[in-house]
């Protein structure tokens, strides 16, 4: 009886142990967008059907923590095998000889033709390829409420094309209080809070009014881009929207929250808005058109690339992973389980049928540019730094109509770009 | 062994020592490892172009420091730092002192007042920031709604950069008011009645008691006080932190203080040496405001 039990005990521990994957390796994978943890897991999911012997981890924490974890543990040989990051970690790792370059199985099929040339030029330093463009981190578009659009008088399917039709319909669709407090601001504009946020989008109206935050210059360094009269035109829309239209008011709600709540009839963001909206408010109804323009027409478009670490290059599934991440089957849920763009070439019709507003995103008309942040280490900091700088110049009403305070200000944002640029080596004249 | 002075004790006394310093050992080690070391090596990465990720890291010698001097954005921290700490300080010890005071008498609902001050010290700091983010909303805010009902106008408390530090300061103070008042009773409470019962008997009373029996025993007290909370106010961080992120959060360049630029330059722009040097810094200015502080109440006594 006793042996019995004993041979009926040791088969039931191995039959639950046959059952139990036996994963002979593992991917770790981290980010800092915590949207994308879902389209990983799902990913990893998919990938183990094929690879029964690999198992994906994933670990999603917010972008400034995953930045920090990131560059103490690749240098240690500590951190994960994938990992998505942006353009200026990126550079810094592969400045240290961090990051490997893209195996010849990766390069191919980086230059197959799946990607645009914008991409693959993107993820090309210095003549070799690293990792692959996931996904647009920036690609951004005028999102605009066409019910206050009607109520306003406007044509709901001629949004604004230029940055002066943009103030103009701003001033329509700003709501005032009886002491002529905002109350539904016109066209929601970013002009508080830390980080190079408010920079990126303050580049939105700088580049396409002609200038830059910093300029390539002939000996392969950069300097300021932003002292002329482009630089001032773009910090003067700012001071007009806020002080002299009064189309926004720092006191009322801002970016997607005030949109979503109808306190907004329009701003300037990311596709991601798309998922915010159908989740918090699906029957707002709002239109996609293309960033106005002024000089330029162009749209920032930031490829976000997922790499891998030097010991993960050395594995034949963690470039098939790499592979299946930017496959055409991995694209449509990038966009369904995270709301991110793909950057590849892949099958959008299904997509914009059931979502229109995503056509632009997908299918951008063909005479739009585009730009993307200069791959140089100093640029998040640069960023930074002039984010300091506009939110006080933003809030300073002596400079409407005031074109010296004006310049001084933008000199002072240009010595502070060019201070940056010199103590990191990168000042060219 | 003679030369260490340890003949004088028993072979069981010096076993004791041997054994006592043995069950320290580990605590002095992890101390060591976890403390002294991490201020040294800090200290050593100050005079070098540090970078978290980089191939070289030059000696720079008294570079990093020399850099520190016409830097706009540590100028403007030390500023921040220096107002946020005085201001804090101040305030909460002239709010707290007579509090206690009050409060150290028995009287009717004492212990729940001590307990409804002392709450907000012991709140995690992160969900205080946050709730805090939400009461000055200029639109919801709680805050601006007390005020209209004053009929004063709202206010954008975390967004225009004269009024963004003080409502760090105000959250601050409140945070710490318990804390200060709950040392400070100890205080009180210790000093023994006998001295309050000879100053009556030769006709003082109130303040005469107050500012010659209460305060100047109370300096002890008072050091403390002002001790810990200076180096508690210099090491602001979360709370500014909390109330930079996001989209409609303060104006980072009103609320800069040093421990937000050491984190900045440190783990945003992953310049470690610079970072060391204005870490250094920070621990210099410390270190010297609390031996003013010691000879300032020394002297006095």
């Amino acid at each position: 009886m006793k042996k019995t039990v004993s041979i009926l005990t040791l088969t039931l521990c191995l039959l639950v142990l046959m059952s139990c994957p036996v994963f002979a390796k593992t991917i770790n994978v981290w980010t800092g967008f915590p949207e994308l943890e879902p389209f990983y897991k799902w990913a990893g999911a998919e990938f183990s059907k094929t690879h029964p012997e690999i198992e994906v981890k994933v670990l999603s924490t917010s972008l400034r923590e995953f930045e920090q974890k990131l560059v103490t543990s690749i240098p240690t040989g500590t951190g994960p095998e994938v990992f998505d990051v942006g353009p200026y970690i990126a550079i810094k790792l592969i400045d240290a000889d961090l990051l490997p370059v893209n195996p010849p199985e990766l390069d191919s099929y980086l230059k197959s033709g799946a990607w645009s040339q914008f991409a693959v030029d993107y993820v090309t330093i210095k003549g070799n390829t690293y990792g692959l463009p996931l996904m647009n981190g920036s690609r951004a578009a005028l999102f605009y409420n066409k019910d206050m659009f009607i109520e306003a008088g406007l044509d709901p399917n001629k949004p604004p094309t230029n940055y002066e039709e943009l103030m103009e319909a701003a001033q329509k669709l700003t709501k005032y209080d009886k002491s002529g407090k905002v109350i539904r601001s016109g066209l929601s504009l970013r002009i508080s809070g830390g980080g190079s946020g408010l920079t990126e989008k303050f580049r939105f109206v700088l580049h396409n009014a002609g200038a830059d935050l910093i300029v390539p210059t002939k000996n392969g360094k950069w300097k300021n881009g932003i002292d002329n009269e482009a630089g001032r035109e773009a910090l003067r829309y700012y001071i007009d929207a806020l002080h002299k239209y009064k189309v926004d008011d720092p006191q009322v709600k801002h970016d997607s929250d005030a949109f979503v709540t109808e306190t907004t009839a329009m701003f300037l963001r990311e596709s991601w808005v798309i998922g915010e909206v159908n989740s918090k408010n699906p029957n707002l109804n709002y239109g996609v058109a293309p960033m106005p323009g002024w000089k330029r027409y162009d749209t920032l478009s930031q490829p976000w690339a997922i790499y891998m670490s030097m010991e993960g290059a050395q594995s034949k599934e963690v470039i098939e992973f790499m592979k299946f991440l930017t496959s055409t089957q991995a694209a449509p849920k990038l966009i369904e389980l995270s709301g991110w763009i793909p950057e590849r070439n892949f099958d959008s019709e299904p997509l914009v049928k059931e979502i229109p507003q995503y056509e632009f995103f997908v299918n951008p008309p063909a005479e739009i540019g585009y730009y993307a942040d200069p791959v140089i280490p100093a640029f998040d900091e640069i960023q930074t730094k002039v984010a300091d700088e506009l939110m006080e110049a933003f809030l300073n009403k002596k400079l409407v109509d005031n074109p010296k305070e004006l310049d001084k200000t933008v000199r002072k944002i240009a010595k502070l770009i060019d201070s940056v640029l010199k103590r990191n080596n990168a000042y060219g004249k | 062994m003679q030369s260490l002075g340890l003949d004088k004790y028993s072979s069981s006394e010096r076993s004791r020592f041997l054994f006592c310093y043995l069950m320290l050992l580990p605590i002095l080690a992890l101390f060591f490892l976890f403390r002294v070391f991490p201020i040294i090596k800090t200290f050593w990465m100050s005079f070098f172009d540090w970078k978290l990720v980089g191939k070289e890291r030059p000696f720079l010698g008294l570079g990093n420091y020399l850099m520190l001097l016409s830097d706009d954005q540590f100028l403007l921290s030390m500023k921040n730092t220096f107002l946020y700490a005085g201001a804090s300080v101040i305030i909460c010890l002239l709010l707290s002192l007579p509090i206690a005071v009050v409060l150290a008498k028995k009287t009717k609902f004492s212990g729940f007042y001590q307990a409804i001050y002392f709450l907000p010290y012991i709140t995690p700091l992160v969900p205080m920031a946050v709730a805090w983010k939400w009461i000055y909303d200029p639109r919801y805010g709680i805050l601006n709604y007390i005020l209209s009902i004053f009929g004063i106008e709202p206010i954008g408390w975390l967004i225009y950069p004269n009024i963004a530090i003080w409502a760090l300061i105000i959250m601050n103070v409140w945070k710490n008011l318990g804390y200060n008042i709950v040392l400070l009773m100890v205080g009180l409470k210790n000093i023994s009645p006998m001295y309050y019962e000879a100053a009556s008997i030769d006709g003082a009373y109130g303040w005469k008691c107050f500012r010659y029996i209460t305060l100047p025993l109370l300096k002890p007290i008072l050091l403390y006080v002002l001790v810990t909370s200076t180096i508690n106010a210099f090491n602001v961080f979360t709370q500014v932190y909390v109330m930079t992120l996001g989209s409609q959060a303060a104006p980072g360049r009103a609320v800069r203080v040093l421990l937000y630029d050491i984190y900045e330059n440190g783990f945003r722009y992953f310049r470690l040496g610079y970072a060391s040097a204005e870490a250094v810094v920070l621990t210099i200015i410390v270190i010297t405001l609390t031996l003013i502080q010691f000879k300032f109440i020394k002297s006095e006594e």
